[in-house]
């Protein structure tokens, strides 16, 4: 890494963080949403008690640890979250100008963008220990192997979110038209990746969209871990698919970042909002 | 020293010709481009709406590839060592946008500084002399949304300046100012010039700001250069090729009139005769000084009540200089 590679990092993740913790106040109310949301999933099950949906649930993981499912589901699918929402508001520097700008500067691309990543990073990890600290007080029925595999849950979780973090900046950076994509992105991973259904009850077609998105196998780890005690030989699988989507998405955005600098030094877009 | 040879520069945009349908529409922002800053001099860019002027900057601040042409700046190629010349070079453009509302002033200059991977001592000394040039020492702390828009412009200026850029692009830089911050600005601009040696680019729209800064200008219309020299020289050549009258006489007989309309058409210029209280009043508008003549032919039979010889406007000079152009370009 050089040297501007670590500035830019350096600078973007300061800058992000401070332009979005103006308050100490955000630290807490950033974590309402996400437990309303929280109990408002768990709560969408409640009706269906005894009927077929919440008896694919129970199948896949007893009647037991539907909360802890859907909680591990969740926080998982808010950490990723928590990225894909930065390098929306990261998108936004187009109209505030400040994107040409970053663009005029010999700054590190790859580094702007692990940097806006990075301060997401704080915000999600943040998130994740509170919630996890609850999940360990609520449930005393979870299962884990060794102190050591909550950490292999946690890089599960940070290396591909930052993966997909750096992805979905990179994408942004292309056009003004590509706010599409958080809609096209966000609401499948959602849905397909398993944060409130069990990933293993989906249909066909469904497992492949749900597969390729780093979410999905990082909620099969975490919930491995934290609910079935598994160790590494049990998630052996699941690693290695994660390591080729990212390695597959941090090549992807190197791509996206020369082609879409190319592009905007042809047309002019990078002005345009 | 900055070179610019032929610069080139076309858009290519979508135009929508109906659902899913849609052709390529192609703008040529700039056609062939010549350009010269030597350091220490300001030059201006001038030109109406749509002229090229921001595009111009742009691909000199390598936001934008040229088309076709080169620029050399200091030996060095505006393609090829576009790594080396983001270091030498920085842009100011109007407006308040471009720099970051909730961070402090000393914040905003500390991410761009990074940015450029200036060392640590040399960037902190350099934020506190930046942020004395600009006046800003007592608010530096402060977040930038509580800013007056002067002060929002004058911490772009700093911003514009964290790279101790050789050559300054500025665009519009008093545009929506106050005229005693436009004076400010002013005042910075040729400080950096006279005494830091800076080149400097400023585009503008206003003829009094290119006069009171500029060494020499460059007057753009349509992508293409129609006049350069020093102010001077462009406010003469303005002077003389737009000329407003506003005449007010007691009576016009109409042997005057038939004289009067003779040799409005023989000197190519425009005129409007209205009647008003206590005689008439009769606009004219003349690519030619014809001051004198209209003064002696229309006192001789009449009596001129008033007659006011207009400011000219850029505006009209450079749509005069265009016509003119265009036509040299037909006739050719
Ligand atoms: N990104 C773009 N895509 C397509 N056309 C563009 C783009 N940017 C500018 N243009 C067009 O290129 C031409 C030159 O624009 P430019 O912004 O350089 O003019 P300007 O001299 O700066 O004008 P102004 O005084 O209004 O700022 C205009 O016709 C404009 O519509
Ligand atoms: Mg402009």
């Amino acid at each position: 890494m050089n040297r501007y590679m670590l500035n830019s990092i350096k600078a973007e993740a300061i800058k992000q963080h401070k332009s979005v913790y103006h308050s100490n106040l955000m630290y807490f109310s950033m974590l309402i949403w996400p437990v309303l949301e929280l109990f408002s999933a768990y709560y969408a099950y409640k009706p269906f008690e005894g009927t077929a949906a919440s008896e694919i649930v129970a199948k896949w993981v007893g009647d037991d640890m539907i909360f802890a499912f859907i909680l591990f589901g969740y926080i998982s699918f808010i950490f990723f979250r928590c990225f894909v929402q930065s390098a929306w508001r990261f998108s936004s520097e187009r109209i505030s100008g400040t994107l040409e700008l970053i663009y005029q500067t010999p700054a590190n691309r790859l580094g702007i963008m692990l940097g806006n990543a990075l301060a997401s990073l704080f915000e999600s990890t943040w998130m994740f220990m509170v919630f996890c600290i609850g999940a360990l007080v609520l449930f005393t029925n979870l299962r884990i192997s060794s102190i050591f595999m909550p950490l292999v849950a946690v890089l599960s979780l940070v290396i591909p979110s930052i993966c997909w973090g750096i992805f979905m900046n990179s994408l942004f950076m292309f056009s003004r038209d590509s706010g599409m994509l958080y809609t096209v992105f966000q609401s499948p991973m959602e849905i397909f990746g398993g944060a409130k259904l069990p990933y293993p009850a989906f249909p066909f077609w469904a497992k492949v969209i749900g597969g390729v998105f780093p979410l999905t196998w990082s909620i099969n780890i975490v919930r491995k871990i934290f609910m079935n005690g598994a160790l590494l030989s049990d998630i052996k699988f699941e690693l290695l698919v994660l390591c080729a989507i990212c390695a597959a998405l941090f090549l992807m955005t190197l791509l996206l970042l020369k082609k879409s600098e190319a592009y905007a030094r042809k047309t002019g877009n990078m002005a345009l909002f | 020293m900055l070179i610019a040879k032929g610069l080139k520069k076309n858009y290519t945009s979508k135009v929508k010709t109906g659902f899913l349908k849609s052709t390529t529409k192609k703008v040529e922002a700039v056609r062939g481009l010549d350009l010269t800053i030597e350091p220490g001099s300001i030059v201006g860019l001038l030109g109406l709406n749509g002229a090229g002027k921001t595009t111009t900057i742009k691909m000199l601040s390598t936001l934008l590839e040229p088309d076709e042409g080169s620029c050399a700046i200091d030996g060095l190629d505006l393609v090829k060592d576009a790594f080396q010349i983001k270091h030498m070079v920085n842009m100011i453009a109007g407006g308040e946008r471009m720099v970051y509302w909730r961070l402090t002033a000393r914040e905003n200059l500390e991410y761009f500084g990074r940015l450029y991977s200036i060392p640590k001592e040399e960037l902190k000394s350099r934020i506190e002399s930046l942020i004395r040039f600009v006046g800003l020492q007592e608010r530096s702390e402060e977040a930038v949304e509580k800013y007056s828009k002067g002060m929002k412009q004058r911490l772009q200026i700093a911003r514009g300046l964290i790279n101790d850029p050789k050559y300054l692009f500025m665009d519009e830089p008093t545009l929506g100012l106050d005229a005693p911050i436009a004076r400010d600005l002013r005042r910075f601009t040729k400080s950096l010039a006279k005494e830091q040696g800076k080149g400097i680019l400023l585009t503008s729209h206003y003829i009094s700001e290119i006069e009171e800064l500029c060494d020499y200008v460059y007057i753009i219309d349509r992508g293409l250069k129609i006049m350069e020299g020093t102010p001077k020289e462009i406010a003469s050549i303005v002077a003389n090729c737009t000329n407003k009258y506003k005449i007010k006489l007691n009576v016009l007989p109409d042997k005057l009139r038939g004289q009067f309309e003779t040799f409005m058409s023989t000197v190519q210029s425009e005129f409007q005769l209205e009647e008003v209280d206590g005689g008439i009043e009769i606009d004219v508008s003349s690519h030619k000084d014809i001051q004198s003549e209209l003064i002696s032919m229309l006192s001789q039979q009449s009596k001129i009540i008033s007659f006011t010889a207009m400011e000219p406007k850029l505006e009209d000079a450079i749509i005069t200089l265009s016509e003119v152009k265009n036509y040299e370009q037909v006739h050719a």
